[in-house]
């Protein structure tokens, strides 16, 4: 036995602990005899080994410092870390998203018109507004072929173009979900929002209109508003007398209803009754499909085409609109004479088509009636507005 | 019987020669030669030192006794005779269980009263238990857990929920440490 064994072996500890057998022990022991320098280890050994007998249970009453909780807390510093990071991250992206929408304009398309549609239902009971009921000048419309920006609200009206969320007006999808609120819960199906008036702002493009330069100059944030202040649309009123018996119709329909030489037809009536009750509770798709089926039977009915042509602006679908309002127009002096040229001019300026629409809207100012007023101003504005764009 | 090969061996037989001839320092030389490791024997078999020190005696008085008979017949094998001898009267001890604190020899009281030695091995035991409690209490639990109680470096590593390398290099460190320090201080 020799030290270099002792030390690799800890023999020397396992002497004290009485683990070697008798004749390592012997061996040992011979070596400790001969060997000074183990013999002086062994004793430091049992040095260290008394006292830490005699302070053994002070030693022992110690504990360790808890280090899972001290682990716990870099897990949970981690994860507050990643989440931070990952949420900053979104919010950039988005802001990148959002910033290669607006920024760059589009190339120019075929005059995607913006269409805004504002309508008021004659009964005070069902008031819908699906989107903003008035403009806010901060608003951003965005069209492909222009855009009218702002840089002070990012608040949306309308949903976005693309995958973030960008402000302004969608001209592509058929009606904003993003920011319609529905107030009383009632009526959730179609995105409105119910409030004193019913009013409607519906953006949607469903047909590029013809192209024209006008509709590829861009406007200011003013000119958009303005825009929209004029092109909105309120529901005219339709006052409900329940359904009309066979044969017997209501002296209103009577008079203005049908053109001369039509003869009414009970289905058609029946489904001209079923559009407006509909129209009334501002369901004015369905409306719009019960009146579609009554103007099969009536073509030429006033009421039917006025209210189908109105149904459509307030559905976003100016161009559609155009053909059955024109139709009421032409019925000649019926009660829907001006209002058909009233809608028709709006119709027009939500298609972004002004010289029709002064037209139209000088028609329905040369009428007698409860919207001259009404035509007579916006004809001076969009003459303004007309001008002010000619200008540039 | 001198070899002159290995001057152990040649010192233990010079030893017990000169022993045998009635030359008293040779006696001191022999005491002062294996009272501390024959210490360490006993008190490592025993775990009292004072017991150890009652055994040390007897041991180096019955060496003694037989160098001076002539009963020492490997006197190059000093060191191992000096094992037996130890071994036995520890082997007594336990069996009789009795102390044999009285010599009937007069260089016992020589022998067991070395007041430096005594001063040296106090002053060694300050300063290892100084050195000690300069320690952390880890690392004073990893060697009472293992040089005391006795248990294994992974029996440690489990106790203070170590891994078993840490324990391992740990108590390596320290021990080296003690082994320089003191080696270095009674080498002074």
């Amino acid at each position: 036995m020799d030290c270099q064994a002792i030390n690799r072996e800890d023999l020397a500890e396992k002497y004290l602990h009485h683990r070697l057998d008798a004749a390592q022990m012997d061996e040992f022991e011979t070596h400790l005899l001969e060997c000074p320098m183990c013999t002086r280890d062994l004793e430091l050994l049992q040095l260290v080994q008394a006292d830490l007998v005699e302070r053994a249970h002070e030693i022992r009453g110690w504990t360790p410092p808890k280090r899972h909780f001290f682990r716990w807390q870099i897990v949970v510093l981690a994860g507050i870390v990643i989440v931070v990071a990952t949420a900053s991250l979104v919010v950039r992206w988005q802001k990148m998203q959002t910033a290669s929408v607006t920024a760059p304009p589009p190339p120019p398309q075929a005059n995607p018109p913006i269409t805004l549609t504002t309508t008021q239902a004659p009964d005070a009971r069902n008031v819908e507004v699906a989107q903003a009921n008035t403009p806010n000048p901060d608003t951003n419309l965005h069209n492909n072929g222009r855009s009218v920006k702002s840089s002070k609200s990012p608040r949306d009206i309308s949903a976005s173009i693309g995958a973030a969320p960008t402000s302004g007006l969608n001209v592509e999808g058929a009606r904003a979900r993003s920011s319609e609120v529905s107030v009383d819960g009632k009526n959730a199906s179609d995105n409105s929002l119910k409030a004193s008036e019913q009013q409607q702002v519906a953006t949607v493009n469903s047909q590029p209109a013809a192209g024209t330069a006008k509709a590829q100059a861009q406007l200011t944030t003013e000119q958009g508003v303005e825009l929209y202040k004029m092109a909105a649309v309120l529901p005219p009123p339709y006052t409900f007398s329940g359904l009309v018996s066979k044969g017997k119709l209501p002296d209103a329909h009577r008079k203005g209803g049908y053109s001369q030489g039509d003869t009414p037809s009970d289905t058609g009536r029946q489904l001209f009754q079923n559009a407006m009750a509909a129209y009334v509770e501002g369901r004015y798709g369905e409306a719009s499909s019960f009146l579609e089926g009554a103007v099969q039977n009536e073509p030429n009915a006033a009421d039917i085409n006025f209210y189908l042509g109105v149904c459509k602006l307030l559905l976003g679908h100016p161009l559609d609109s155009i053909a059955p309002l024109k139709k009421a127009a032409a019925a000649g002096n019926s009660q829907y004479l001006q209002s058909s040229h009233y809608y028709l001019g709006k119709a027009y300026l939500q298609q972004e088509e002004f010289e029709e629409a002064e037209r139209e809207l000088h028609n329905a100012a040369t009428v007698s009636g409860r919207l001259t007023s009404e035509a007579k101003s916006l004809l001076a504005r969009t003459q303004t507005f007309r001008a002010q764009l000619d200008k540039k | 019987m001198v070899t002159g090969e290995n001057p152990a061996i040649s010192l233990s037989e010079a030893l017990v020669a000169r022993i045998r001839s009635g030359e008293g320092a040779a006696e001191e030389e022999l005491a002062t030669l294996y009272s501390r490791p024959v210490f360490a024997i006993a008190a490592a078999r025993t775990g009292d030192r004072e017991v150890a020190r009652d055994l040390t005696q007897e041991v180096l008085m019955a060496v003694l006794k037989a160098a001076r008979n002539g009963q020492i017949r490997e006197s190059e094998k000093l060191a191992a005779f000096v094992q037996g001898t130890a071994r036995n009267l520890i082997n007594n001890y336990f069996k009789t269980r009795v102390r044999r604190a009285e010599s009937t020899l007069e260089a016992a009281e020589n022998l067991s009263h070395n007041p430096v030695g005594d001063l040296e091995a106090a002053e060694r035991r300050r300063l290892v238990q100084e050195e000690l409690r300069s320690y952390s209490v880890l690392d004073q639990q990893i060697l009472l857990f293992s040089l005391v109680d006795g248990h294994s470096l992974a029996e440690v590593a489990v106790r203070l929920k170590m891994s078993h390398e840490a324990v391992r290099a740990r108590k390596s460190r320290l021990v080296r440490k003690i082994t320089k320090k003191f080696g270095e201080l009674s080498h002074k």
